[in-house]
């Protein structure tokens, strides 16, 4: 039943329950004692990572792997590996370099670790393929861009968006053969992944991004399969946009109000999944709020063309007892909500958060709360701008990181009232919210508030 | 020495009838090829397959741009230890070949036989020449490199066309001879006679890894009604460069495929080695992949052509 209830759901047709996929990328090595690196590079590791999500997290879908780096590897970026997250891209190809790639450079089967990781698809194939939607998550065209040319693409997109388009196109390219792959290896949803998409204006998305993405799905529904487009950070703005590059479905996080959302995935009848919170909920929450959460959802929009998930690719230190609790609560609604009746939650109003006395530094303070500057591209890329050029602004400006994932930096987001990440502040005034500003916006801004 | 020969020329301007011809023409001799594709898969090396012919086939890149010139290098290195007395390099149709001798120069040490450079060929397609020489630099780059420079298709051209073109020709390269013809009829020993390699000096190819059109491969899974896929083509082909290749149909088996714009040539094949694949080259950038899709489900056809 759980695979059906997913390609139903990708159908748009009617489900007698809401269908449940648990994003458990390095969080599915935790469950068999692998770290993110091992579960990332070795197919016999990620293989039985997966089997166990399978038997611990009963989901209806599963994807096979986590990791919006792997064709930037391929591509020629270095990577930074860490034990508890997906790499992070350290060395950008084409930064500095105004180029495409050669079409030569298109990875194939034998690229990278490419090959290790069709070799687990096809073994949980095999073995729950019936049982299980399988989910192929290829790096998305624009996120992919990035990680070749660096930081410069958000300017490039306003003083050249001829080469961005032919970036993009390229990456499109990489996308179509990566869908390629994955569906020749038994993948029955492909999922484009580009949380940096919400990072621009629907108007360059749809002038410049729209064209490729929409050539993907289309790609992807000749071959017979299924597509989703998945996002991460504010992306209000560009649901709209997305559903007109139809994908037969989108996935949104805690940054997006998914009922607002779901309104108009609706009217393009269009799936949509999301959005449990990473962090407050799954890696620091209990099981009554994964289960309040999941069922706050599920009474909040109806049930045709949802599907349950988390917001994004779930912490690797995530409790197994917080997804096991969610997943019962999307399995058995009822019984779970007769279970959490009178729970209320919450706890990080508790710790006590100096904020800065902002009318009084010495130098312009800038403040940047992310998700997690390693894991999450948008937060990447905007942290990056502000390291980048830090020379250029080290006499009049400090800067500081702050981290979704630390308990006393989500109570200052809190604090601070901030409902998106990322963020960039300037002197506590939330300056970019989901947004990356090009270099002189930045250097701009804080040579006025310096001045002031 | 080993009599080289470039011909060079827009995708569908018939190069490969005019190397058709020539190879004809020379049976009794042993005659090299080197054709050139920019796609993945190589039509042209199929419909030129012929005994005694030594031939070598270059696909994904122009031979002038640095994604594959290594592989051209050895190619020319190979053909002139061969045996061949005469070499014919088929460029692809926006190959830029302002690089020919300056590459020739590169390789002279390390050859067997030395070539003999003749000069290029220059095929143009009378009904579009002018359209397209505005917007695909290479293609004026094709006739200034050239010594010889046939106009094709002269029984479409309209009023003055033909005149037109020859003008055109006549003020990027006045030394050139130009040869006006349809399905390139042509006397070419005449032409190879009167060849010669133009006085111009060699400059690095505008072909770059950049500049080279996307392709899609579209595979027949199973035979097509022909009218489903005359419907296929005329939708698709406005976007393309040109489609050929081979496509199964259920009237008439393996069948070749060529069309540039709106003119579609459909012709039973009786030759081996196609393999059933059709390639597009767009015009249109990556947004062909959603035309392609598109068209073949209004045609009938999603499911029996396959990307």
């Amino acid at each position: 039943m759980g695979k059906e209830l997913i390609l139903k759901t990708l159908r748009h047709e009617k489900t007698d329950a809401v269908p449940w996929v648990p994003f458990a990328g390095v969080h599915a090595g935790k469950l068999k004692g692998y770290m993110a690196d091992e579960v990332l590079t070795d197919s016999d590791k990620l293989y039985e990572s997966l089997m166990e999500a399978y038997k611990l997290y009963v989901p209806d879908g599963l994807p096979t792997l986590f990791d919006l780096q792997l064709e930037a590897e391929a591509l020629g970026c270095d990577l930074l590996w860490a034990k508890n997250n997906p790499p992070s891209v350290q060395t950008h190809p084409l930064s500095g370099e105004k180029s495409i790639p050669c079409r030569c450079k298109i990875p194939t089967e034998e690229s990278g670790r490419i090959p290790a990781v069709l070799d687990a698809m096809r073994r949980v194939k095999a073995d729950i393929g019936d049982g299980a939607a399988l989910y192929g998550l290829i790096c998305g065209p624009f996120t992919l861009a990035s990680h070749l040319r660096g930081t410069d693409i958000f300017m490039d997109m306003i003083t050249d968006p001829g080469y961005v388009t032919e970036l993009l196109e390229f990456c499109g390219e990489v996308a179509i053969k990566m869908s390629s792959m994955y569906l020749d290896a038994g993948m029955d949803v492909i999922a484009v992944v580009d949380p940096l998409v919400s990072q621009i204006s629907p108007k360059h998305f749809n002038q410049i991004l729209a064209p490729t993405f929409t050539a993907v799905f289309d790609y992807v529904r000749s071959r017979g399969a299924y597509s989703c487009f998945f996002v991460c950070g504010n992306a209000t703005r560009q649901i709209e946009p997305m559903c007109k590059t139809n994908p037969d479905g989108i996935s949104v996080d805690e940054n997006v109000d998914m009922v607002k959302a779901k309104e108009i995935t609706d009217r393009y009848n269009i799936a949509i999944g999301g959005n449990i919170p990473l962090t407050t909920t799954m890696l620091f929450g209990t099981q009554q709020d994964n289960m309040k959460c999941v069922i706050d959802l599920l009474d909040s929009m109806d049930h045709h063309n949802l599907i349950i998930s988390p917001g994004c690719d779930m912490p690797y230190d995530t409790p197994i007892e917080n997804t096991i609790a969610a997943a019962q609560a999307v399995k058995t609604p009822d019984a779970v909500r007769e279970m959490i009746a009178n729970y209320e939650g919450g706890g990080f109003e508790d710790i006590e958060i100096e904020i800065p006395d902002y009318g009084h530094l010495d130098k312009v303070l800038i403040e940047l709360f992310t998700l997690d500057p390693e894991q999450c591209a948008a937060c990447t890329y905007m942290v990056n701008v502000v390291k980048d050029n830090y020379e250029d602004m080290k006499d009049i400006a400090d800067y500081v990181v702050y981290k979704y994932n630390v308990k006393e930096d989500i109570a200052r987001t809190m604090k601070m009232g901030l409902k998106n990440l990322p963020t960039m502040c300037i002197n506590g005034e939330p300056k970019w919210v989901s947004i990356i500003p090009s270099r002189e916006e930045l250097l701009e801004e804080v040579r006025r508030c310096a001045a002031r | 020495m080993i009599e080289l020969t470039l011909l060079t020329g827009f995708l569908g301007a018939g190069k490969t009838t005019l190397l058709r011809s020539l190879l004809k023409g020379f049976e009794n001799e042993k005659i090299g090829v080197i054709i050139n594709e920019f796609g993945e898969i190589n039509i042209d090396g199929v419909l030129l397959q012929k005994d005694g012919v030594e031939m070598r086939q270059l696909s994904n890149g122009s031979i002038f741009c640095a994604c594959i010139k290594d592989k051209f290098v050895t190619g020319l290195i190979e053909m002139s230890g061969s045996g061949v007395s005469r070499l014919f390099i088929e460029a692809s149709g926006l190959a830029d070949p302002a690089s020919m001798e300056r590459i020739l120069e590169g390789v002279r040490e390390q050859l067997y036989t030395p070539y003999d450079y003749r000069g290029a060929i220059c095929v143009v397609d009378a009904e579009t020449y002018l359209d397209l020489q505005d917007v695909l630099p290479a293609l004026r780059s094709q006739v200034e490199y050239s010594g010889a420079v046939v106009i094709n298709k002269a029984d479409l051209a309209g009023n003055g066309q033909v005149e037109a073109v020859s003008a055109a020709i006549t003020e990027l390269n006045a030394g050139a001879g130009q040869y006006v013809t349809s399905f390139c009829r042509l006397d070419f020993r005449e032409i190879l006679r009167r060849l010669s390699p133009v006085d111009r000096e060699s400059r690095e190819s505008t072909n770059t890894v950049e500049s080279r059109p996307k392709t899609f491969v579209l595979r027949s899974a199973e035979p097509v009604e022909r009218s489903s896929l005359l419907r296929f083509l005329r939708a698709a082909a406005p976007s393309a460069y040109r489609i050929k290749g081979f496509c199964r149909t259920a009237e008439d088996g393996m069948t070749e495929v060529s069309a540039v714009g709106t003119r579609i040539k459909l012709r039973p094949w009786e030759g081996d080695g196609a393999e059933p694949d059709l390639v597009v080259i767009s015009s249109v950038g990556i947004r062909m992949m959603s035309l392609i899709v598109g068209a073949l489900e209004d045609c009938g056809l999603r499911g029996k052509l396959t990307l």
